[in-house]
């Protein structure tokens, strides 16, 4: 058997075997991994709006700026978790 | 035309002028209306115009407390605050509450089964993480996208993108024209419009876009000119 052919039947043999899911899989983590650094992102504009507009409001934005960091890393970790 | 005929036309007008009544005198600074006006006149005026107030988490905001902008200088005071009508924000907030119940609909209508549970459960946080994202970040828009008046300039604060902001400013005395634009149902329906503010600066114009009751904003800006004019004056110039 030639090393082509060899390559071939590995190939068949080990598609079927393989999910659906898997590309789905690999999207939705790297996906969740690009929302992460965008909640980044809102944290460090919450911060330069914050420093242009000084006032009373500004702590409850950082604070929820903050929380949707937090919870993108939670989804993005339970995602690599779970799926 | 000869030159001695145009010597005797020089001698007619010459003799002419000295005779001719005034037509119109012009007044002196002190005769414009409004400088004549004592300083503490020209406060009382502003403070009655700038007498219906409200809170902070407002869009028409006199004499904010607890708050300095970043290029405030030490004595210098902010008189109004100014954001978009809190109508504006109308279409995103509806946006907004059919995105938080349009799961569900999806659900009544078509059958997810053919997804696994475990990928339902990652798709559903999913799409509420980007709805909270979409609605935070036009919050934070129509918070941070203020018009400042203070007693010496008019401030102009934008962010058009992430991470990207725009102030635009100018002195109150540069201050040329002020004119106000409303027009539309919805525009009369609430008081609200633009006020342009044309300046002998470098930016010939600024544009304080769909703020509340734009007939009292300008009233504030011509106040302030008047002040500031009389600060002039009074050589209290700071």
């Amino acid at each position: 058997m030639t090393p082509a052919e060899n390559f071939i039947k590995f190939l068949v043999k080990t598609i079927p075997s393989l999910s659906i899911w898997l590309p789905i899989k690999i999207l939705f983590i790297i996906g969740l991994f690009l929302y992460f650094a965008f909640a980044v992102i809102i944290v460090r504009q919450v911060g330069l709006m914050g420093k242009t507009l000084d006032g009373e409001f500004n702590l409850p934005l950082k604070f929820f700026a903050l929380v949707h960091l937090i919870i993108s890393l939670g989804v993005f970790l339970l995602a690599l978790f779970i799926l | 035309m000869t030159s001695q005929k145009r010597l005797i036309t020089l001698i007619f007008y010459s003799c002419n002028l000295r005779t001719v009544p005034d037509i119109f005198i012009a007044k002196s600074e002190s005769e414009k209306p409004g400088l004549e006006k004592p300083a503490e006149t020209l406060k009382k005026e502003l403070d009655e115009i700038l007498a219906v107030g409200s809170r902070f988490f407002s869009a028409f905001v006199p004499k904010p407390r607890n708050l300095r902008f970043e290029t405030q200088e030490k004595k210098e005071k902010i008189v109004l605050l100014l954001r978009r009508h809190p109508v504006t924000n109308v279409p995103w907030i509806l946006l907004t509450i059919f995105l938080i119940f349009a799961p569900f609909f999806i659900k009544s209508l078509v059958s997810l089964d053919f997804i696994p549970g475990n990928y339902q459960l990652i798709l559903f946080l999913c799409w509420y993480l980007l709805t909270f994202a979409f609605a935070f970040e036009r919050f934070l828009t129509w918070f941070f996208n203020v018009n400042i008046l203070t007693d010496e300039r008019v401030i102009d604060v934008n962010f058009p993108t992430l991470l990207y902001r725009e102030i635009t400013e100018t002195k109150i005395d540069k201050i040329q024209d002020v004119n106000i634009k409303t027009g539309g149902y919805i525009r009369s329906l609430f008081n609200f419009g633009d006020v342009l503010i044309q300046t002998a600066g470098a930016i010939p114009e600024i544009c304080f876009e769909d703020v509340p009751d734009p007939q009292r904003v300008s009233q504030v800006i011509n106040q302030l000119f008047y002040e500031e004019e009389q600060e002039k004056m009074e050589g209290r110039v700071k």
